[in-house]
């Protein structure tokens, strides 16, 4: 018999709006999971940091990044906010589903990363045969940075398109409580489309942020492994603000793809 | 052919004939004490931890043999008491659990798997099938659908998605009905693979999913817990690794590198899991053999031309989905990472990163990953 866990914190609904009487957005945080939210997560994460991972490569061209290059490049994957979207519609009588995933912030992030290499835009090293959708920022301006409003917009735009039906169901997990202007958007397509939006964040408190946080670390280490080589003398911050001795050999670089 | 009623013919050498150890994380709580050791400056200093290598030097009798029993160290101890902490836990059960996880250990019937062998198994399945497959802890209805909707020439991906079915089921049944939308656990995705009757009653929503939960239990460490038979379960990589060797087995009617009981065949078992023939003894092997044989089996599936395929469009969405998931933790790395998916270096950083993850400060964090890294990369260099 397996364990049951105390999930669930807390339940919000936070808007109850529109022309449908059905659409609303119920915000669920959690402190735990058993893995079906961060297999979501993880999902967004993975499609996004690929990509980057090859654009990266092709821009250093077998070149070794410099601590500050690395540090510039892997500071979004790190810190940017996630979000994976599932929306659940009627298609010619049938329960379909198409899935959105997102991050915050600009759709390349890194125009002063250098390297010597020619690279096409990070859109381009996105796989085309990708069955889920990443949402882009196509907007100016502070709200076209948020990764929930990438979603909204872009679901939008397929309902527009007839690629999906209005009045699904929309299913969010996010790694992070969504800003006010990203509550926005969920909003406006929740009433202007009939959907029901249901987002499940993670409490930053719980283990399961914790887990999120310390894989995209365990990614990116991977990551500067293969293209620089281990290195165990990097500066770590130390606690105590004291300073490391080191005593151990390097690994030069191992290779990626 | 295969008999399941034969009787167990090991003399009971407890270091190969023995039951799994309980459930619980010891080798968790081992690798946090472990961590709050660690020289506090000196960086490049791992002491207390020991590397792989030096774990199965002390846990197995024969390191070099794939066939190896436990040490017998394990099982009957000198009674001493350490004044120091030791470079190994003293319990012995201890020993064992972190043995178990670690991939040391074996899948005899009548001993690690099926313990009221010579009985008839459940499924009704050839016994040194249902040995790996109960090691595994797949129910039988799921080995049996990624094989009835694939076939078996692409046998090691039917693993990984029958154990990723097996993780959605347990994760079914481990939540309450009200909750699952919100967890992310999609019930519909099992129904629609256990009433599938050809690949195209999978949508691709389905089949990505099913790597989505595969991807996500590659990447945390999910150890000591309880199986649906309440034994010690095994890590995931292990897990595939058994039910690809139950599908191997199932597919030869000329597979006579055991005998009857379990224990390999001298004069027929393979000694090199990566080579494919003669083939190994899978329930003699070591969990980690097993590993090591489903790796080079995969990779020369995989290696298949299109024209070898019996129905290349099946497989080809099959190859699609699964053919590149991977942990987050070798997610930079070349495919080649994954081989050492159940060594010492990289399920200790996956037990602090995943296990429990408030438990550990940033830089001891960083200094373990840095650590499984040094192994890899150093592996990966000619």
């Amino acid at each position: 018999m397996h364990r049951s866990l105390p999930a669930i914190v807390a339940v919000m609904l936070c808007t109850m709006a529109g022309d449908a009487s059905s659409a609303s957005v119920k915000v669920t945080t959690v402190m735990e999971d058993r893995g079906g939210v961060t297999a979501r997560l993880l999902a967004s994460f993975d499609v996004h940091a690929t990509a980057a991972r090859r654009w990266y490569a092709n821009l250093l061209a077998g070149a070794r990044p410099g601590d500050d290059q690395f540090t510039l490049f892997a500071g979004p994957l790190l810190s940017d906010h996630f979000v994976s979207f599932t929306y659940e519609y009627l298609s010619e009588g049938k329960t379909a589903q198409r899935v959105y995933h997102a991050r915050s912030g600009k759709t390349n992030p890194w125009r002063n990363v250098r390297g010597p290499g020619r690279v096409d835009t990070y859109a381009a090293y996105f796989p085309r045969d990708i069955v889920d959708v990443v949402a882009w920022d196509r907007l100016n301006g502070h709200a076209g940075l948020d990764a929930e409003g990438k979603v909204a917009r872009q679901v939008e735009r397929d309902i527009r398109n007839g690629l999906v039906t209005r009045g699904g169901t929309l299913r969010g997990f996010a790694s992070q409580a969504p800003c006010a202007s990203c509550s926005k958007s969920l909003e406006t397509l929740a009433s202007k489309r009939g959907v029901a939006v249901d987002v499940t964040v993670l409490d930053p408190s719980g283990p399961v942020y914790r887990r999120f946080i310390n894989l995209r670390r365990q990614y990116m280490a991977s990551m500067r492994a293969a293209l620089d080589g281990v290195n165990v003398t990097r500066p770590y911050p130390h606690p105590d603000g004291t300073t490391y001795t080191v005593n151990a050999p390097r690994c030069l670089a191992a290779s990626t793809k | 052919m295969l008999s399941a009623m034969a009787m167990p013919a090991l003399a009971v050498d407890i270091t190969h004939a023995h039951r799994p150890p309980p459930t619980g994380n010891r080798y968790l709580d081992w690798t946090l004490s472990s961590m709050q050791m660690m020289h506090p400056h000196d960086l490049g200093d791992f002491t207390p931890f020991t590397d792989d290598g030096a774990w199965a030097a002390h846990y197995l009798g024969d390191p070099a043999s794939i066939y190896s029993g436990l040490h017998r160290r394990l099982f009957s101890g000198d009674g001493k008491t350490a004044v120091h902490r030791p470079a190994f836990p003293l319990s012995m059960q201890t020993g064992r659990m972190i043995a178990w996880d670690l991939g040391f250990d074996k899948a005899l019937p009548g001993y690690q798997v099926i313990p009221d062998y010579p009985s008839r198994t459940r499924a009704d399945m050839q016994v040194l099938i249902a040995a790996n497959v109960q090691k595994a802890d797949v129910l039988p209805l799921y080995y049996n659908k990624a094989y009835a909707l694939v076939g078996d020439q692409l046998s090691t991906l039917n693993a990984e998605v029958a154990v990723a079915a097996q993780i959605l089921h347990e994760w079914v049944e481990g939540s309450a009905w009200s909750t699952r939308k919100a967890m992310g656990i999609d019930e519909d995705v099992l129904r629609h693979y256990v009433q599938a009757g050809s690949l195209d009653d999978l949508t691709d929503y389905d089949l990505t999913y099913l790597a989505d939960v595969l991807r996500s239990e590659l990447s945390a460490w999910r150890g000591g817990r309880a199986t649906s038979e309440g034994q010690r379960e095994m890590p995931t990589p292990l897990r595939i690794a058994r039910v690809a060797a139950a599908y191997r087995t199932s597919n030869d009617p000329f597979y006579d590198a055991c005998n009857d009981d379990g224990t390999r065949n001298p004069a027929k078992a393979g000694n090199d899991p990566e080579v494919a023939s003669p083939v190994i003894c899978f329930t003699d092997a070591t969990d980690r053999a097993v590993y090591r044989w489903y790796r080079a089996e995969r990779a020369r599936q995989l290696a298949q031309e299109p024209a070898a395929f019996t129905h290349f469009d099946q497989v080809a969405r099959w190859i699609d989905h699964f053919g590149d998931i991977r942990p987050l933790w070798a997610g930079a790395y070349r495919n080649k990472a994954l081989d050492w998916s159940n060594h010492a270096e990289v399920v200790e950083a996956q037990m602090v990163a995943t296990g429990h993850p408030d438990e550990a400060d940033e830089t001891s964090f960083l200094r373990l990953v840095e650590r499984a890294n040094l192994l890899i990369c150093r592996s990966s260099v000619p």
